[in-house]
This record gives C-alpha cells, sequence and structure tokens, in this order.
C-alpha cells in the first residue's frame, strides 16, 4: 500500500520550516487555530497537483485554489502563500512517499521559484505509482455537504464498480435507515430509494448529506489519500462513531490513507475507534506554531488512550510541552 | 515571565489522591501543578499501572514530553534504593526511549529528576519518597520502620484541634483513642504481630472511633477539617518536608527547556 509518510514544509503560509512525519493509515490532526492544520492539508493538495500533473480534482476543483479560496485570495499564488508574504526565498513542500516494501521514495515540490535540485526524486517508488497515488488524492470539506458535484462528477464510476450496493449498507449503517438503494435522475439530483418512496438527497438533513457524499467520494478513490476537514460537522455523536467506522472501513478496503482534521474531542475518539475496528493503524499528530516554527507531535491509539483515561486532552498538549 | 506549561503530579492511589488535593486546596503546591487521574485499577492499578501511564506522558516520542512529579512509598527503601528501583520501572515503560536518559540529584534527599531527550523535545519525571524517615517520634515512640504517606497522615490526625475537627472521629475522644490506639498496637507487638508502618496505627485509630468511610474519604476530612482548624504555616510544617520537596521539583522541572 502507497502512502504518504511525511510532510516536509518551508516558507508556506505560516509555516517558516516545519515537518509532519510517521503518517499511518488514519491521521488526525488537532491543535489550536493558527497552528497548521489547514496549512498541511493545503501543501498537500499542492502537491497533489504538482506532482500528478492534473490540477483539477475529482469535483473539478482547482487543486492549487481550494483552500486560497477558503482564504478569499483572488490567485493560489499570492504573495500571502509566502511565509511572511516574503518572496524571496522559495516555498518548498516535500513529502516522502513510500510503500510496504520499499520505504525510501521521495517526491519534492516547490512552488514559486524553481529550486536547481532535481524536483522529482524516485527510490523505489515509481514516478508512474507516485502520480497515480497523487492524481487521486481527494479533499472534502463541510461545505462538500451541499455539493451536487459530488455525485454528478463519480456516480458513473461508482456504478460501474457497483460500489451504490456498498454505499447502501453503509448508509443504513451509519442512520439507521432502510434504504434499498440510489438513483441519479436525469436532472442530476440523486434519490435515495426506499421501499414505497424516493426521496432527494438534498431532501434529507445535512448529517446524512455530508456523510453520503463524503462516502460516494471516498468509493472512487483506490492506493491514494482522502482529506477531511472536520468530518464531525452535521453529525450527531452517535452517527459520528458510526460515519467514522464506516468511512475507515471503506478506507482500509480500498488502501486509502485517510488524514483529517478536527478540533472534536468526540471526532478523535470516533476515528480512533473506527481504524481499530477496521484494523487499521492510527495516530494523532498535535500541531503547533510558533514563530513559524512547525511542530506536529505524533501519538499512536494506545498512547492517547492512556493519556485521555488520566485526564489529558490530546487536543491541548501544548499546556504540558 | 511564569512558565505557562503544566506539570501533572502522578501518585499510587486514591489516599494520595486525597491528600494531594487536600494540599491543593491549601495552596501547598505550587500554581502550575495538576494531579493526573488514575485509570480503571484493574486496567492499570497500582505501582505498574503508574508507569504504564506515566510513559505517554513523559516519553519525547509518541508522548506529550510532558513534566511529571511522582510521589512514592518510601517504604522500608533508602531514597537511593527507591531511586534506583525508580530508574529500572521507568527504563522498562520506556524501552528503547530511556537510552537518554540523563539523572538530575536535587539538594533535597531523594529528590530526583528523570529527564529524556529526542531532538528537540525533553521529557521529565522528578521522584519524590514519601514518608517522614527522620521524625524520631514515628521511629521511637510508635515504632514506625516502614515510611509512607500514613505518616503525614498520622501527624494530621494526632494533632488534637484537626482530630476534633473531623465528625466521624466523635465515636471516641481524642485522649482515648490516642491513648487505644498505641495501647492496642503495643498488644499485638507483645503477640509478636509486626505494627510497622503508619497505616496499622491509623486502622486501629479507625477501628477505634468507630469511622466508616474509606481511608481516601477519612483523608479528605482530615484535610478538610485541617485547612479549617490549623494556621497556613501550621498546616505547611505538619506537610514538611512533602511541600518543601514538591516545591523544589517544580524549580527543578522550571528549569527544562
Amino acid at each position: 500500500m502507497l502512502r504518504i509518510e511525511s510532510v516536509n514544509i518551508k516558507w508556506f503560509r505560516g509555516i517558516r520550516e516545519g515537518s509532519i512525519s510517521g503518517l499511518t493509515d488514519v491521521n488526525v490532526l488537532v491543535g489550536r487555530n493558527n497552528c497548521g492544520k489547514t496549512t498541511v492539508v493545503e501543501a498537500i493538495l499542492r502537491l497533489a497537483a504538482s506532482g500528478s500533473g492534473e490540477p483539477r480534482d475529482a469535483l473539478g476543483r482547482n487543486r492549487d485554489a481550494i483552500v486560497s479560496t477558503f482564504r478569499n485570495e483572488a490567485s493560489p499564488i499570492e504573495p500571502s502563500a509566502w511565509h511572511q508574504s516574503d518572496q524571496s526565498r522559495p516555498i518548498e513542500i516535500a513529502a516522502r512517499i513510500s510503500d510496504e516494501a520499499e520505504k525510501n521514495a521521495v517526491v519534492h515540490h516547490w512552488i514559486g521559484t524553481v529550486s536547481p535540485k532535481t524536483p522529482y526524486e524516485e527510490h523505489g517508488v515509481s514516478r508512474d505509482q507516485a502520480k497515480v497515488f497523487l492524481k487521486g488524492i481527494a479533499f472534502f470539506h463541510p461545505a462538500d455537504a451541499r455539493d451536487q458535484r459530488v455525485e454528478r462528477n463519480v456516480w458513473p464510476q461508482l456504478l460501474a464498480t457497483r460500489k451504490d450496493k456498498s454505499l447502501t449498507r453503509a448508509l443504513n449503517n451509519v442512520f439507521a435507515l432502510n434504504a434499498d438503494g440510489f438513483q441519479l435522475l436525469p436532472d442530476q439530483s440523486l434519490m435515495v430509494l426506499f421501499e414505497n418512496a424516493g426521496v432527494r438527497l438534498d431532501g434529507q438533513g445535512d448529517g446524512t448529506r455530508a456523510a453520503l457524499r463524503a462516502l460516494v467520494l471516498l468509493a472512487t478513490r483506490k492506493s491514494t489519500i482522502f482529506i477531511l476537514e472536520e468530518p464531525e460537522s452535521h453529525q450527531h455523536p452517535g452517527s459520528l462513531e458510526r460515519f467514522a467506522q464506516a468511512l475507515c472501513k471503506q478506507a482500509r478496503e480500498q488502501q486509502v490513507q485517510l488524514i483529517l482534521s478536527t478540533h472534536s474531542g468526540e471526532c478523535v475518539r470516533a476515528f480512533l475507534k473506527g481504524a481499530e475496528a477496521a484494523q487499521s493503524e492510527a495516530a494523532v499528530f498535535h500541531l503547533t506554531l510558533e514563530d513559524g516554527k512547525f511542530d506536529a507531535r505524533r501519538l499512536d491509539a494506545e498512547a492517547v488512550e492512556t493519556l485521555q483515561g488520566t485526564g489529558i486532552d490530546v487536543r491541548a498538549l501544548d499546556l504540558y510541552a | 515571565m511564569p512558565d505557562p506549561r503544566l506539570i501533572r503530579i502522578y501518585y499510587e492511589g486514591d489516599d494520595d489522591r486525597s491528600l494531594l488535593q487536600g494540599l491543593q486546596s491549601a495552596k501547598l503546591l505550587p500554581a502550575e501543578c495538576e494531579l493526573a487521574l488514575r485509570q480503571d485499577k484493574k486496567r492499570a492499578g497500582g505501582r505498574e499501572g503508574l508507569f504504564a501511564e506515566l510513559a505517554p506522558f513523559v516519553r519525547p516520542e509518541n508522548g506529550v514530553a510532558g513534566r511529571a512529579i511522582v510521589v512514592l512509598d518510601l517504604d522500608d527503601n533508602t531514597p537511593e534504593k527507591l531511586a534506583a528501583w525508580f530508574r529500572r520501572q521507568l527504563t522498562k515503560a520506556l524501552r528503547a526511549d530511556a537510552a537518554s536518559m540523563r539523572e538530575v540529584q536535587s539538594p533535597r534527599p531523594g529528590v530526583v529528576m528523570f529527564s529524556i531527550t529526542k531532538g528537540e523535545h525533553t521529557g521529565c519525571a522528578v521522584l519524590i519518597p514519601l514518608g517522614l524517615p527522620d521524625d524520631e517520634e514515628l521511629r521511637k515512640t510508635l515504632g514506625i520502620e516502614r515510611f509512607a504517606l500514613d505518616d503525614y497522615v498520622l501527624r494530621l490526625v494526632r494533632e488534637r484541634r484537626v482530630y476534633e475537627s473531623v465528625s466521624d472521629l466523635r465515636g471516641a475522644k481524642y485522649d482515648v483513642a490516642m491513648r487505644k490506639m498505641t495501647e492496642v498496637a503495643d498488644l499485638l507487638r507483645k503477640n509478636g504481630l509486626a505494627v510497622r508502618q503508619s497505616k496499622r496505627l491509623l486502622h486501629i485509630l479507625r477501628a477505634t472511633a468507630g469511622v466508616r468511610p474509606s481511608s481516601a474519604e477519612f483523608i479528605h476530612q482530615l484535610m478538610k477539617g485541617a485547612a479549617k482548624v490549623l494556621t497556613e504555616g501550621e498546616f505547611r510544617s505538619l506537610f514538611s518536608p512533602l511541600a518543601d520537596d514538591i516545591a523544589e521539583a517544580a524549580k527543578l522541572l522550571a528549569q527544562v527547556p
């Protein structure tokens, strides 16, 4: 299974220098506001664009611009992308991609000033493998819960692999529904089919729409990364746990690495539990950013459980160190 | 500017927690100290469980790289023996991370800091032995040879004003309770039964006065009573050297970058 193992970032957004390493199957990013969670996500998305040669994601969005748009920037290469808007140095985003057998593949990419070094180094994972891996990277934001492009862009692909069946089971399980299946109508709206009636997906609550659209998007991924920002949005704690289990199970089956950022303790617990149920490895990364120095402290699931048992909230490790 | 990082205090059981909570309420613990919760005893009981809980807090990798104070009963060890045992247990719990472990001896007897560094991160644990081996009265008058947290509890309950402030002790007058405690202990000794720990004297006292709540609750009541009837100086003096050891440990930890 290919996976991104670490990301080094220099001179990008609030990060002057720092790295996150030890990324595994299920990765939960936590930390205070402005600690670099979204910057890490943006770095991976930009890497996906430049490393795969495919600037657009499954929803047709420009990967370089997804986070820029959230930041209300007109262009993804505005000076604010550089640390302290200082464009005299190149932004550097370097990631290590590995597979279980060969753990030494490195992909380097620069945004802005081109580095004199070779921008792409290969050691064990072929350029094509890495490209496919990066090309498949998908991102799901809470606002995507209402975005019909999810089903419009990926439904045919999903039908071709009959993933609609497992999606129906997952949805029924997460929300205790009794749906028979789905149908994409000619007007491109997705219907949830019950025994005697069909209900438009967008007629359902936001929690259902968010969970189903995230699962739809994940269902079309294979051997890549699925990034979710605040997956707890719109979810009741009970359904969040089942949603996390469904995501972890599906990700495991499709060899997809999950990276999610959250401020919710319930979300941390739900995904650690989901990963355990799916027999996946999970880690929580506590991020800090001080004077541009970025640090990601990695804790495995066992350490998180022990710390939480003794009254430590892993979202607030900066209180102690 | 004061160090904003919190220091966690780890301990063995509910009795220790009650006593430490009392010290915290009386402001005898530094403000940056917080008490760790202990997990379910079935999963992580006693001293072994304590190290399993401490390791991810102090470990610089796959841990918090936090700063901890660990209070442990001295029992019949010397402070040096206890520190050696602590080092072995911490090494076992930290596994490979223990390779970088360093020790710093404080000027206060038995107070030792263990630090573990990996890259830019350093986690630390300061060991404080619990007990009053230098208390002549405990040794000579009461025959105590194994030292522990209960030494402080015994010291507390033997303070008349504290004793009389606890409603659960009203079953026996102070003078009677103290006399019976020593008489029964002597009787036990005459019959070849060892009374070497303050805990056993406290059992006798609790039986004499008919105290029903758990020992943790009993300690809580004593600490609460003490806070009402003792002056700040008297309170501090009863908990010497523990309160001073904890203050010293916090000072040592403040020097860790």
